[in-house]
């Protein structure tokens, strides 16, 4: 009888403790790391198009002297889903940032961004070192979800391509002490733009010695009231090789250096918590010089310059009104002294009407003209209007200004 | 001419950061205000924020940069306040003494009891708050407990003040506490009251004063009122479920006017901020208007 109490004791003990040991301790997860997950965003653009063109007379177009054509892409008539974008960033530890972007497309998976930012350099200084969308210029350093209509305007498309100008290389920015925002800043950076810049060598002509190109700006802001300015200055100049040059018809190539500037300007009014009315400028200039390789090489030289105005207006929290004019002012091209016959008088223009259900939906109804494509000698309006519908979900950081 | 330019903007960064006294940045007026309290002539205060508009849509203007690169004190109200809006300012100054975890980094909704923390939070909410409601300073003893965090953060940085940011702390603590039991008084016939807010703005000051919010007139945070929404909440005023109405100065008022017409309940606009109306210039003078609008 006692052995038996004593063995039941011994089982009841046994099968507790084993017990314990198959229910690990409320709350204990000894080596999970959840809790440091980054910031993760997605986001989402899709669209539906109408242009007056079909997508292969459309590819056909060019426009004279500035580019040899377009792709269709995501932005064909019909149904497009015009990119998805991925952005996970987090601190990675006291000294930096590590932020990155990435854009997914049905077929296509693309580092948009991938940059280490410093945290703590002393004196308002900041380094960033990875591939970025450069600080030149205003437009050009803002993801395509946050702008106001759906398209680059025409001069940062035809000076940079429809990527913009996105490089690797090293940004250092200092923000001046003064108690008015002033922010100067450089980038030294590859050079691989395949329309203003590139590296590659072809023929005799040897390749750009990289890091190739380089950019400085300074950006200074005023508050007068409710009125917000922000007026900047770039400059971008590095070394050009383009195997297939807008401006030379037939098999020429170009090889020289490119300097491009831009002035910026943006003029903001809060009416109130959530209506507002902006004003944004932006004046591009190119010079190019160098030499045209074709069956001979001949001296060659281009002028060229243009400019975009935004207007939009939030008239309710909802809803956004938008107008664009673009246009090119000049498009000078000489080849071996002599001035190429080009047109002048490019130019395109939007308007759009966005309306934002909440901070996390927009959908835009857009039409756009643009009179700068060319087929041949012959200029072809095209008209387009799109139904955009773009959505972010997850942890997106706030926009700057 | 070059060498001009360089040599006076280095002797600019150098007045810039020697000559002042220590310089606090409070993200709203309230905060700049507590700061200004506590700190007295031994501070500069800025503020970012405008009284005046929506605390969590602040536009990121770049000259708030400007004065957050010249801070040694960061104030901020938390909670995800200004989530919206800061975060790229803070990344842009580059002043490593600001950020989070450093002693010139302050995030007040660390030293306070939220409410409404939610238990689960989908987008499908609305813009929700994900730690709790951030409008906590609406809260008498928040601004205490705040005031203290201040006085603790301002004598760490600069040592050599302490007496002086404790014996301001305390000053205004016993001025802060005479002042609640005045304001309690006259609360005290409003207790019960049910009410119809904008949004979740006023709830700290609801609780504080034991009434109670039955409805909001946005249907989910930063959703605006639909229709079918406005017609329910009539259904309510009208059915007697509210005796009062409760608008801040950067929503549109119309619906709010609209219920009070409908049913004959008062509505009251308030100031959910130092500087938010004239004559709320100060933290006194912001609470005795608050008191004084929420009178019958």
């Amino acid at each position: 009888m006692k052995r038996m109490f004593s063995s039941l004791v011994f089982l009841f003990l046994a099968v507790s403790a084993l017990d314990g040991r198959e229910e690990p301790a409320p709350g204990s997860a000894p080596f999970s790391q959840s809790r440091f997950v980054p910031d993760i965003s997605l986001i989402a653009d899709f669209s539906l198009l109408g242009r007056n063109l079909n997508d292969a007379a459309w590819e056909k177009l060019r426009v004279p002297g500035l580019s040899v054509g377009t792709e269709a892409g995501h932005n064909r008539r019909g149904f497009n889903l015009r990119y998805a974008e991925l952005a996970i960033s987090a601190a990675a530890d006291p000294y930096f940032d590590l932020a990155a972007v990435f854009h997914l497309h049905a077929d296509e998976f693309e580092i948009e961004e991938a940059y280490a930012r410093t945290r703590r350099l002393p004196l308002g200084l900041q380094l960033k070192v990875g591939k970025f969308l450069s600080a030149f210029g205003r437009i050009n350093g803002q993801h395509a979800h946050f702008w106001s209509f759906d398209q680059a305007p025409l001069v940062s498309r035809l000076f940079f391509g429809d990527e913009g100008l996105n490089e690797l290389g090293g940004q250092l920015t200092w923000v001046v002490p003064l108690s008015f925002f002033l922010q100067v800043g450089g980038e030294v950076l590859r050079g691989e733009n395949e329309v203003s810049f590139g590296t590659a060598g072809f023929g005799d002509v040897p390749e750009v010695r990289t890091p190739g190109l380089w950019t400085a700006f300074a950006k200074g802001s005023w508050d007068v009231g409710r009125l917000t300015l922000l007026a900047g200055l770039s400059l971008a100049r590095g070394g050009t090789r383009n195997e297939s040059d807008p401006a030379v018809s037939g098999d020429a190539a170009f090889a020289g250096h490119s300097t491009i500037w831009g002035a910026d300007l943006a003029l903001q009014y809060a009416i109130d918590s959530y209506r507002r009315l902006k004003l944004q400028v932006e004046w591009l200039s190119r010079r190019a010089d160098g030499e045209a390789h074709g069956n001979d090489v001949r001296a060659m030289f281009k002028c060229q310059g243009g400019f975009y105005a935004d207007l939009t207006w939030r008239f309710q929290r909802r809803w956004q009104l938008g107008g664009r004019v673009e246009a090119t002012a000049r498009n000078q091209v000489s080849v071996g002294g002599t001035p190429l016959a080009l047109p002048n008088s490019l130019w395109g223009g939007s308007l759009a009407l966005a309306y934002m259900p909440s901070e996390f939906s927009r959908l835009r109804l857009q039409y756009r003209c643009d009179h700068s494509l060319y087929q041949g000698e012959l200029r072809k309006p095209v008209g387009e209007i799109s139904l955009g519908l773009n959505l972010a979900i997850g942890a997106h950081g706030a926009h700057p200004f | 001419m070059k060498r001009f330019i360089c040599g006076l903007v280095l002797f600019l960064s150098l007045t810039g950061i020697s000559l002042a006294a220590l310089r606090v940045v409070g993200t709203y007026p309230a905060i700049a205000a507590i700061a200004a309290e506590v700190g007295g002539s031994d501070v500069e205060v800025d503020t970012l924020a405008d009284g005046r508009f929506d605390p969590h849509a602040v536009i990121p203007k770049p000259s708030l940069i400007a004065q957050l690169r010249r801070a040694d004190l960061l104030v901020i109200s938390g909670a995800q306040l200004e989530i919206g809006w800061l975060p790229p300012l803070l990344t842009q100054a580059g002043n490593p003494h600001l950020q989070p975890g450093q002693p010139g980094f302050l995030d007040l909704s660390t030293r306070v009891r939220l409410l409404d923390v939610p238990i689960s939070v989908s987008r499908e909410q609305g813009d929700v708050h994900p730690d709790g409601n951030p409008h906590f300073l609406l809260d008498l003893e928040n601004v205490l407990a705040a005031a203290g965090a201040v006085s603790v953060s301002l004598a760490r940085l600069d040592p050599s003040h302490a007496p002086g940011y404790r014996e301001r702390l305390e000053r205004f603590s016993r001025r802060w506490r005479e002042r609640m039991a005045v304001w309690a008084e006259k609360m005290k016939p409003l207790s019960g009251t049910r009410v119809i807010a904008y949004h979740r703005l006023f709830d700290y000051l609801l609780r504080r004063y034991g009434m109670r919010l039955t409805a909001t007139i946005e249907p989910l945070p930063g959703i605006p009122p639909s229709s079918r929404h406005l017609a329910r909440l009539a259904e309510l005023v009208r059915g007697g479920g509210a005796d009062l109405i409760l608008q801040d100065v950067y929503h549109s008022a119309k619906a709010a006017r609209h219920l009070a017409a409908l049913s004959g309940v008062r509505m009251a606009i308030l100031p959910h901020d130092v500087g938010a109306m004239k004559g709320t210039g100060d933290l006194f003078s912001w609470f005795d208007e608050l008191i004084r609008r929420l009178q019958p």
